[in-house]
Parts: C-alpha cells; structure tokens; sequence
C-alpha cells in the first residue's frame, strides 16, 4: 500500500509545490481533498490514513464555516430526493425494475461492506446468507402464511443468527481456512435448499406474495422501488453510525492488524463474529426484499458468482466506504444490462478487468478517482504558479510560513 | 449329521451382508475414491507447491488444469498424434502459459499482502472458465479414454482400468513430487526460499527463478491432473472450480504447506466422496466433504500434517 506521505518524496513536485505541501500533515492533505460530499473515508484503500487521528494543527487557515456544515446535508436531501423522483424519469417498466434490483443489491453491498471493507474479512458465504434470507421471508409468507413484517424479521433473524453460527466456528480460523469455511457454508446451504422439501427444490418457491405492511401494500415496481429505496437508506444510515461507534473503529482497527487490535485491547474474536453478524442481518434484509420482488425464489438464484460479485464490488469501488462500493454497483449492473447482447464476452473482460484492477489500482476505482483528482489538483497549482510568475515568492513566503 | 448347524449358519452368513456394510462396497468405494482422489492429489501438490513458495493461494488452478483438458481434446480431435506426444505438448504449453501468468499477474504483488493475489486468482478463474466457454462452448464434451473403460473384476471388485491406471500413475507422480521436494538440490533450495526468501537470496538462490520454477512445475502438474481426470469427470467448463475446490479443501485437510498432507488429504476426500456416492445420497457429497473440513480444522487448524508456520502464511 502506498503511504499518503508522497509529497516528501515524490520527484515530480518542484520546491514551490512540495514547500506548500510540507506545510501541512499528509493526513490534513487528504482531509482538505476529500470534505465536501466525499469524505475521506477509506478503512482499506490507504492503510496509512484509515484510522483517524487526533487533529493535526494545520498552518493553513481552517475554514470551518456554515457552508461546511450544511452543504453534506444539503447533498444528500438533495440525492435522496432526486433517487426518490427517479421513476417518474424512467423511459420504461423494465429500467425501473433494474433500478430496484440495484437497490437491493446495494444493501447487500452495503452489508458485505461491513465485514470485507470496515473489518476487511474476505468471506464467500454472502450468497448463503442472502438465500437464507430469501428462503426464511419466503417460506414464512407462503407456508405459515404470516404477514410481511413477520417474515422480514425472520429473514433478518435467520441469516444474522447464520452470521453467529459461522464467526462462531471460524472465529479463530486464518486466511484460506476461513474463506473455505465461509464457501463451505454456501455450499451446505445450496444443498438444503436443493434437498429439503419445504424449500421446493431445484424448482424453487413461484409466487412468492408481494409485501405489504399495514395499510401500506407494496405491489407496483414503482412501489417496491419506494419500499427498497427506504430500506436502503436506513441500512446505510445505521451502517454509517456503525462506523463512527467504538465497534467501528474496533473493526477497522482489526482490518489495519489483528495483533496491534489485540494488544491495545480490542476482543478480536468478538468483533469478527459481530463483525459476521450484523452483515447477515444486512443480506437478511437483501435477501427478504428479493424474494417478493421477483416473486420467485430458487436455489441457485444468489450463487458464488454473487458473492464474488457483491465483493468485487466493495474491492472495486474502495473498500470501507458506503458510496462508492454503491455507485460502482450501479454502474457496473447499467453496464451489464446495456451488454446483455456481448454474452458471454462480458464475464471475460470483467474477469481480466478484476486482474487489472488489482494489479494496477488496488485501491480501487475510487483510489483511482482520489489520486486523478489530486494530481489534476498539481497540475493547477503548478500551472498557476507559473502564470503568476511568483514562483520565488511563493517559496519564501512559505518558508517563513514554515518557520513560523 | 447335524445339518440344522450347518444350514443355519449359512444362513446367517447369507444374511449379513443386509446387516452390516457390504465388505465389496467398501472396496470398490476405496478403489475408485484412490482413482479421484489421486488426481485430486495432483491439484492439491500444484496449489500447495504454489503457496508455501510464492504465497500466492490459487483459486484458478482447477480451471488451468480443465483449460489444459480441453486443449489436449482438441489435439486429439483434429490431428493423429498418439497421446502420449499430446499430453507432453499439453503440459509444456500449460507450463509456459503458468510462467506467463506468473510474470504478468502475479509477480508485481510479490511481499504484500496475501489478499491481493488471491483476488486476482479469483479474476483469472472468471476469466478462464468463460474463456472456455467462449472457445468450446458450454455442452459437455467426452473426452476419449486412455487406458480403456471396459470394466474388469477381480475377487469380485469391478475396477475399469482407465481409473486404476489414473490412481496408480497419479500417486506415483504425486510421490515423486514429494521425493523431488524432499530430497533433491533443487528441492532443498525450493524449500529454503520458502521459509525465508531474503537469506536464501544472501546465500547465492535465484529466489525469482524459482518463483517461476515453482510456478510451471504447478502449471504442468495441473494439465497432469487435467488430462487425467477428464475422462473420468468429463469435459465442462464449470469442472474447474469443482476440480481445484477438492484439491484447495485436500490441501487444507492435510495442512497447506505440507506435501505429504496434500496425498493423504486427498485420498481421505476423494474415499470420502466415492463412499458417499455409494453409501449415502450422492448430493450430499458435499456436505460431508466440508463437515470433514470443519472437523479437521477444529481439531487441528493447521491441517492433519501442517506446520502453523507454513499453514497460514504471512500476516
């Protein structure tokens, strides 16, 4: 991982640039960068900056004002409303169906966030936990015939206690191990739902009712869009809170070093099976609005290749951030259905994409973005510095800056 | 002549085979698990030789080795050359696509974490397995057989020689790779690099040739296994996963790292398998193949041969 610190080191900067840069912690760099909307917010990307520190006295004069404040807020009222008016702007039935399918896939994501980017344990046991989910709500509609309330419950209670049960067994389990547990897990649930008689088999549940909760009943995809749209934003508000608690900052302790968790004091153990947990509450969630959106639930519908996906997904888009890792869904899912015609080429170039990636940005697509942004960033003050012929001044002035 | 003795005790004998496990059963469930579980061995020496040298844990080399299959189908499809000039082609060229790989996706992730390269195995096995189906399509091929399907008993065991002659050559390449490791020049110093890549350069090692080295020798033992158990499993493109799980699970049953855990974990799985195909219902093979899993890495975590040093890596 490449440290934040580059400006002690990087040749390309000249004197004025890296005098201005030296100035100030690395950190406050990448603070100043990223306030606005993007908050920088990376457990995984940069290893260097993740956990936050005490504030550094910047020379620079802090600006801290109103805009500051409210302008965060005001972004996201204003996303939350553009996503709510989104259907009226939606050409057809089928873009709004794809539009409903990312939300519940967002939470998900949202969910696979927790474990992989917060506590950064890779697990391949998410489509097991969102088929649990799926079955749980599913079964308890159709079978017991109970309310849609009562079945999200269940869904939420089934796949989080399967959270429980497989951080109990692998708590302290390593790298490989862990992960054949995790698709261990996957695959011992495929072979239930494949078995079992109450599941239906190979066949699957058809006609899984659509939910409604109290007066309100949830039966046109531009109603479901509302319902998963709600449901998201709560799970990322309550995953958002999570990461600022003293379990989230335990958590990305554990993601930065296991043994510096543990010596100061952090139960790693514990973390990692809560860690485990409340994601499976998360596919839970996922996994009971799906079902009755599609109506129809079988066994192979959430296999690895969801998993894999669900967790490119956070890899891809910066791990430990809630944004992103939804944004790149997002794009990734308009990108499929708009190559549906390529096939099978597709999975190609997204496999050789997922090698390039790694090899080339493993930060992420978001690294990718913050790291462009800074260097355009240069690339203005270099050209402003030239333009204003104060390139000797600026130095100067900085230096006694610097001296204070 | 007390025949009522007689008569009653050959019924009792005529009986028991209701009561207990049929003794045939189990020795065909032997015979043909030793025949999978040898080419799961394979697998298993090829990823456990991988790891402990350049820590790279590969999920895609069930998919090198079913890719290999399929090029060795290809050459038996349209040209006349005998199978053994085929496999030998197959496995160099498998072997030179494995250094390839190498040098392109892996060896810029070397001393880093273990995740990353495990990410870009998982990239490289999505790549592959559609690759596959992109060339040859997605409807099963049969690959020809190599040694003859036509069964023969002996004692009463049915045994096709095409699955005794998978086990036995399987077993013996599987033990000739362990002795390599164990007791040549060339395996002491695959060993060395291993445990300490920065003393093994001090002490005149070409730590990056053998990086490579150990990557082909994985290349050619994964078109081995490839070439071998298709006829067997037969040809589709989502055997890979299927073939390389056995071979990760195998390894990790006996303690990724060790090589003698990987034979023997192997040909626990693969008796395993065959004796649930046989015993229990066939689906459940799974099932049981990672409760074993589980059990083993409860008890032991470090597998059933593995040192912890080698078995998890470094954190």
């Amino acid at each position: 991982m490449k440290k934040e610190g580059r400006a002690h080191s990087d040749p390309e900067l000249t004197g004025a640039e890296s005098g201005m840069y030296t100035t100030r912690n690395s950190a406050a760099v990448v603070a100043q960068d990223t306030s606005g909307v993007w908050r920088s917010s990376g457990a995984m990307p940069d290893r260097g900056r993740a956990v936050e520190g005490p504030p550094v006295p910047s020379l620079q004069r802090t600006r801290h004002d109103h805009w500051d404040t409210w302008f965060p807020v005001l972004a996201y009222l204003g996303i939350l409303a553009s996503l709510w008016g989104l259907p009226a702007f939606l050409s057809s039935d089928f873009n709004l169906y794809i539009a409903v399918e990312i939300l519940i896939l967002a939470i998900a994501v949202v969910g696979v966030n927790i474990v992989l980017g917060y506590a950064g344990i890779i697990s391949f046991g998410h489509g097991g936990f969102l088929t649990v989910g799926a079955y749980a709500s599913a079964l308890t509609m159709m079978r017991l015939e109970m309310s849609f309330a009562v079945a999200f419950a269940m869904a939420v209670v089934l796949s989080a206690g399967c959270g429980l049960l497989v951080g109990l067994i692998g708590r302290r389990l390593h790298s490989y191990l862990w992960l054949l547990l995790t698709f261990g897990f996957a695959q011992v649930v495929l072979i239930v739902s494949l078995n079992w008689n109450i599941t239906g088999g190979s066949q699957g549940l058809v006609g899984v009712p659509p939910p409604s909760i109290g007066p309100l009943s949830f039966e046109t995809t531009e109603e479901f869009y509302r319902l998963a749209l709600v449901a998201l934003v709560v799970c990322v508000y309550v995953a958002d809170r999570l990461k600022r608690s003293r379990t989230g900052r335990a958590l990305i302790a554990l993601s930065q070093s296991e043994t510096v968790a543990a010596s100061s004091g952090i139960n790693v153990p514990y973390h990692k099976v809560l860690a485990l947990t409340i994601s499976g509450a998360y596919l839970g969630v996922a996994g009971s609005l799906y079902a009755p959106f599609i109506s129809y639930i079988d066994p192979r519908t959430f296999s690895t290749d969801t998993t894999v996906l669900l967790w490119l997904m956070v890899v891809l888009g910066g791990a430990g951030s809630s944004f992103s890792p939804i944004l790149t869904l997002a794009g990734f899912q308009i990108l499929i259905e708009s190559l549906r015609d390529f096939g099978e080429y597709w999975i190609f170039i997204f496999g050789v994409a997922i090698i390039v990636v790694t090899i080339v940005a493993p930060a992420g697509l978001a690294g990718v973005a913050s790291s462009g942004y800074r260097r355009v960033r240069l690339w203005l003050i270099r050209i402003a510095v030239r333009v204003r012929g104060e390139r000797r001044s600026t130095i100067e002035r900085r230096d006694r800056q610097d001296g204070g | 002549m007390n025949l009522t003795w007689w008569r009653r005790s050959n019924c009792r004998e005529r009986a028991e085979p209701d009561l207990l496990v049929d003794p045939r059963a189990l020795v065909q469930a032997i015979a043909s698990g030793a025949a999978i579980g040898g080419v799961y061995a394979l697998v298993a020496l090829g990823i456990c030789l991988m790891w402990r040298t350049t820590r790279v844990f590969n999920f895609a080399h069930g998919d090198i080795a079913i890719f290999a299959a399929y090029m060795a189908w290809q050459f038996a499809t349209f040209t006349d050359l005998p199978i053994g000039v085929i496999i030998v082609c197959v496995c160099g060229l498998t072997g030179l696509g494995s250094a390839m790989l190498e040098r392109v996706c892996f060896r810029p992730l070397y001393g880093g974490s273990i995740v990353p390269p495990m990410l870009v195995s998982v990239g490289l096995y999505i790549a592959l397995e559609s690759l596959i189906r992109l060339i040859w399509g997605s409807i099963p091929k049969s690959a020809p057989t190599i040694f003859g399907n036509k069964s023969f008993s002996i004692v009463g065991i049915y045994l096709v020689p095409e699955v005794l002659a998978v086990a036995l050559i399987s077993i013996a390449i599987a033990l000739a790779c362990i002795i390599f490791i164990a007791r040549t020049r060339l395996g002491t110093a695959l060993r060395s690099c291993s445990e300490d890549p920065e003393v093994s350069q001090l002490l005149g090692i070409n730590v990056r040739g053998l990086y490579r080295l150990s990557f082909v020798m994985a290349g050619v033992l994964a078109a081995i296994s490839g070439v071998l158990s298709a006829p067997i499993v037969g040809l589709r493109p989502d055997t890979g996963l299927t073939l390389g799980l056995s071979g990760i699970i195998a390894a990790a049953i006996g303690g990724l790292g060790s090589f003698q855990g990987a034979l023997v974990g192997a040909l626990l799985l693969g008796v395993l398998q065959s004796g649930a195909v046989l015993f229990v219902d066939p689906s459940f093979a799974p099932v049981l193949t990672y409760g074993l899993l589980v059990v083993v890495v409860l008890v032991r975590p470090a597998g059933l041969f593995g040192v912890p040093r080698f078995a998890w890596g470094a954190q």
